[in-house]
């Protein structure tokens, strides 16, 4: 089936809401760190995967400011990764940026991998280990921006969200020496699902206004961080955010940017990804957030089952204006 | 016959009094009209199955809008809650009130609890931000439950008793309080001598 307005609106719900906690509320952090080597059953022998130990990393390169015209990485705002870094047993070191030497960044699982042997060369045949120290082995090390909230939709029920024991990726707390499992979703995190949609007519020659509740479970162990998700939920009301289309979503399969060497994606972004540049390209198509309610899991249901997390939900209702029955 | 011309200020000075006169004649016949409505709206209220459902609380199980146990338990009350009681209070406070009379309108304001004050009347025990009133109309998720998780404190009494038996609880979203304010509002744009 084609995709509809449902899938276009999820998919413009999903990047505006991603967009306005790192871009007005600087919900991500830059880090630096190694990239373990680690197994995925799902991909096939020719992919060596490395992870970090966090997961989503920002792939907005419209919050990642003083790039250098060289093409070196950024130092300011959300660090969108594009390259990985280390040093052979010969104590010389190697960059490699994406797209070259069969590397992908998985930004969704906070990973990346080859199609082959990452450094191929003198070291050719030998993968990087996990440490730093010159043992023998090396490691792929990175900077990256780690989102303060990772972005999911689901069509889980909140009780079933919140029963569940989901592990939390501690963006504060100790190093972590090993890589995040891929696939699993993990906390911080704030799971959407858009719920229901009516149609009511509006004006005159088929006009209606499709109104859609979009519901949005907050869950993270800092009380602090729920506030701030919260507090800026409830300033989205009576604001508007650009109409994307599914085609447009800027990730593969695989977590990585689509890039114009794809030739199966439609749609790509051959200078990166930037939600600024989509506000500017779409100002006529858009979506209008006409009610936010927020409201905390009380206390006596978040300490019976789960007393850990601290749970916010926020109900947007979503107004858009459309003819759809064409 | 000869033509008589009453002087504007007259006119005026005579409009201006007819309030006093019209008033005790057309006051109780709207009162009465109004309190007909009044009543019809509360009687909606009363005998309507979401209403009947809550004041039966745990006992009223099977319910019509869930798929295990009674609305009151789904939705998390505590027993000695009586969640329908505030709406009651509230659409009972509506009233009719006589204002002036502009030239040949009679101007009369009515008063009645609006959506947004109700909802807000009306929280969740398991999230106080969000209303239960507004919830049977939009949908409300089955974490109410939870408060009825352990028999020996339960709240409501009416619960599922184990986190395990807790999931496919579903809640069926039917029009309440939105049709009965608006067959309301409908009549009262009907008032008429």
């Amino acid at each position: 089936m084609k995709p509809q307005f449902q899938h276009t609106l999820v998919t413009s719900f999903y990047l505006w809401f991603d967009n306005y906690l790192q871009k007005n509320g600087e919900a991500y952090k830059n880090k630096t760190g190694i990239f373990y080597n680690m197994t995925d059953d799902r991909l096939d022998s020719t992919y060596n995967v490395y992870s970090s130990p966090y997961k989503q990393f920002v792939f907005d390169s419209g919050l990642h400011t003083n790039v250098p015209s060289d093409g070196a990485q950024g130092t300011e705002g959300a660090i969108v990764i594009d390259r990985i870094s280390g040093r052979r047993e010969d104590g010389s070191a190697f960059e490699i940026t994406r797209g070259t030497s069969g590397l992908h960044i998985d930004y969704e699982n906070g990973r990346v991998f080859f199609t082959g042997n990452p450094v191929a060369g003198d070291d050719y045949g030998k993968l990087p280990g996990n440490t730093l120290s010159n043992d023998g082995h090396y490691a792929l090390s990175g900077q990256f921006a780690v989102k303060d909230f990772n972005l999911y939709v689901t069509n889980q029920t909140e009780e079933d969200l919140i029963i569940e024991k989901f592990k939390t990726n501690n963006r504060f707390g100790n190093l972590e020496t090993s890589g995040v499992a891929p696939y699993d979703q993990v906390l911080p995190a704030v799971f959407i699902t858009s719920e229901s949609i009516n149609n009511q007519p509006f004006a005159f020659g088929g006009l209606d206004v499709t109104k859609t509740n979009v519901k949005a479970v907050v869950m993270t162990s800092d009380l602090y961080c729920l506030d701030c998700v919260l507090s800026m939920a409830a300033d989205a009301k009576k604001r508007s955010f650009a109409e994307v289309g599914f085609a447009d979503f800027p990730t593969t399969e695989l977590g990585d940017i689509k890039s114009a060497t794809e030739s199966y994606h439609v749609n790509t972004y051959p200078t990166g990804y930037s939600y600024n540049q989509i506000e500017t390209d779409n100002t006529s198509e858009l979506f209008h957030i006409e009610e936010v309610n927020v409201s905390k899991l009380s206390d006596r249901v978040k300490k019976k089952v789960n007393p850990d997390i601290f749970v916010g939900f926020v109900d947007f209702e979503i107004h858009k204006y459309r003819r759809p029955r064409g | 016959m000869s033509k008589v011309t009453v002087p504007k200020g007259a006119i005026d000075a005579i409009l201006k009094q007819t309030g006093r006169f019209v008033k005790p004649a057309v006051e109780p016949k709207l009162i009465k009209q109004f309190k007909e409505i009044k009543e019809r709206m509360l009687s909606d209220f009363n005998n309507h199955t979401v209403t009947r459902e809550l004041e039966q609380k745990t006992s009223a199980d099977p319910s019509a809008f869930v798929s295990r146990g009674s609305l009151f338990g789904f939705i998390g009350f505590e027993k000695a809650d009586n969640p329908t009681e505030i709406i009651r209070e509230m659409l009972n406070k509506a009233s009719l009130e006589f204002v002036r009379i502009e030239g040949k309108a009679i101007n009369f304001r009515v008063s009645y609890p609006s959506m947004e004050e109700l909802f807000l009347a009306t929280p969740l025990p398991w999230a106080t931000g969000r209303s239960w009133l507004k919830g049977i109309e939009s949908g409300i998720s089955g974490l109410g439950r939870y408060l009825n998780v352990d028999s020996a404190d339960s709240r409501s009494g009416g619960g599922i008793q184990s986190i395990s038996n807790i999931g496919g609880g579903r809640f069926r979203t039917t029009k309440y309080i939105s049709e009965i304010l608006n067959n309301f509002i409908k009549k009262i744009d009907k008032l008429s001598l």
